[in-house]
C-alpha cells in the first residue's frame, strides 16, 4: 500500500503529527518521517538543499549529502564522526535509496538488493549487518524510516 | 510524618501510563529465532526478546534512561554479558521487533518520543562502539 503525502504536509512541529489536507505527517526530533522510499524519493530533499546535518543524541555527528535523485531511485553519501574512548571514529557510506530498478542496479548493488542499501557492505545482502551499519542506523533514525520497509528486491 | 487520612488513602492514583498499548501481549511477536538468520537453540531469541518487552512494559516512571536501566544490558555505560549476549545475537531482529510494535500501533501514543529516543539510544550503544569503522 503506497500512502500519497504532498511535500506541503512536511509543515509541523515537535514531536506533534502534523495535519494537511487530511494526511497526517509526523515528525521526529530530527525532522518529517518518511514511511517509505517512495515516500521517501518524493518528498525529503524539496526544499532546494543538499547537505543535511545532525547530531544523535551520543553525540556522533552525521552529514547527509543528496548525490542525485531520480524517480526510480535517490543516492546519498553519508558521514558520521563519534568519539569513543578518546578516539575519533569515522563512517561514510553510500546509500541508495531504490524504489524502481534502474538500469546498472545489479552491479552497484547485487543482484538481490534491498530498497535501502549501503554500498560498503561486506556480504550483498547479509541482513544483519545491513541492518545495524551505523551508516543505515542513522539514516532510518534521522529520516523515521522503518527498517520493515527494507525489503528485499529481486532486479 | 503525618499519617494518612481516610480521605488521603481512597485518592484515586494517577494512572500509570504503560509504554505499550493494551493488546501488546496478544501480539505475536515474528519468530525472532530465524528473523534474521538461525540461532543457536539455546539461544531462546524469542523468549529473550519478550522478557525483554516485559522489561519495559513494567518501568513505572518512563524516561530514556529508566528504559535503559530497564534492559539489564549496561553497567555504567558498559555492555554487561547479557547486553553483549543480546548484542551478539538479537540486535538486528529487535530492530525489525520495535519496527513491527511501531507499523502495528503499540506504541503507546504518549510515549512515542520517548520510544524514539530510547530506540535510537539503544542501537547506537550496542551498535557504534564497537563496531569497526569503516577503513
Amino acid at each position: 500500500m503506497r500512502i500519497a503525502i504532498p511535500a506541503s504536509s512536511d509543515s509541523g512541529g515537535n514531536g506533534k503529527p502534523a495535519q494537511s489536507g487530511g494526511l497526517v505527517r509526523r515528525r521526529t526530533r530530527y525532522g518529517p518521517k518518511y514511511y517509505d522510499v517512495r515516500d521517501f524519493i518524493d518528498n525529503a530533499w524539496n526544499d532546494g538543499s543538499s547537505k543535511k546535518t545532525f547530531t544523535l543524541l551520543n553525540g556522533s555527528r552525521w552529514e547527509f549529502v543528496l548525490i542525485s535523485k531520480k524517480h526510480s531511485h535517490a543516492i546519498v553519501q553519508a558521514t558520521g564522526e563519534f568519539r569513543a574512548a578518546g578516539k575519533e571514529v569515522k563512517f561514510e557510506s553510500t546509500i541508495y535509496f531504490t524504489d524502481v530498478p534502474w538500469p546498472g542496479i545489479e552491479k552497484v548493488l547485487g543482484e538481490k538488493w534491498y530498497s535501502i542499501q549501503c554500498s560498503n557492505t561486506r556480504k550483498a545482502g547479509d541482513m544483519m549487518e545491513q541492518i545495524t551499519k551505523p551508516e543505515m542506523l542513522a539514516v532510518l533514525i534521522v529520516f523515521g524510516m522503518n527498517i520493515l520497509d527494507n525489503r528485499w528486491m529481486d532486479s | 510524618m503525618k499519617p494518612h487520612t481516610l480521605a488521603e488513602k481512597h485518592q484515586p492514583q494517577q494512572l500509570r501510563r504503560p509504554l505499550f498499548n493494551t493488546g501488546w501481549v496478544q501480539f505475536e511477536l515474528p519468530n525472532v529465532t530465524n528473523l534474521v538468520y538461525p540461532l543457536p537453540e539455546n539461544m531462546k531469541g524469542d523468549v529473550r526478546m519478550r522478557n525483554l518487552l516485559w522489561r519495559l512494559q513494567r518501568v513505572e516512571e518512563i524516561s530514556v534512561e529508566s528504559l535503559m536501566d530497564a534492559t539489564g544490558f549496561f553497567d555504567g555505560n558498559d555492555l554487561n554479558q547479557k547486553g553483549q549476549e543480546f548484542q551478539s545475537w538479537l540486535l538486528p531482529a529487535f530492530h525489525v521487533v520495535s519496527s513491527v510494535l511501531e507499523q502495528e500501533g503499540l506504541i503507546s501514543e504518549s510515549m512515542m518520543s520517548v520510544w524514539h529516543d530510547f530506540k535510537e539510544r539503544l542501537l547506537f550503544s550496542m551498535a557504534v562502539v564497537p563496531w569497526t569503522p569503516t577503513d
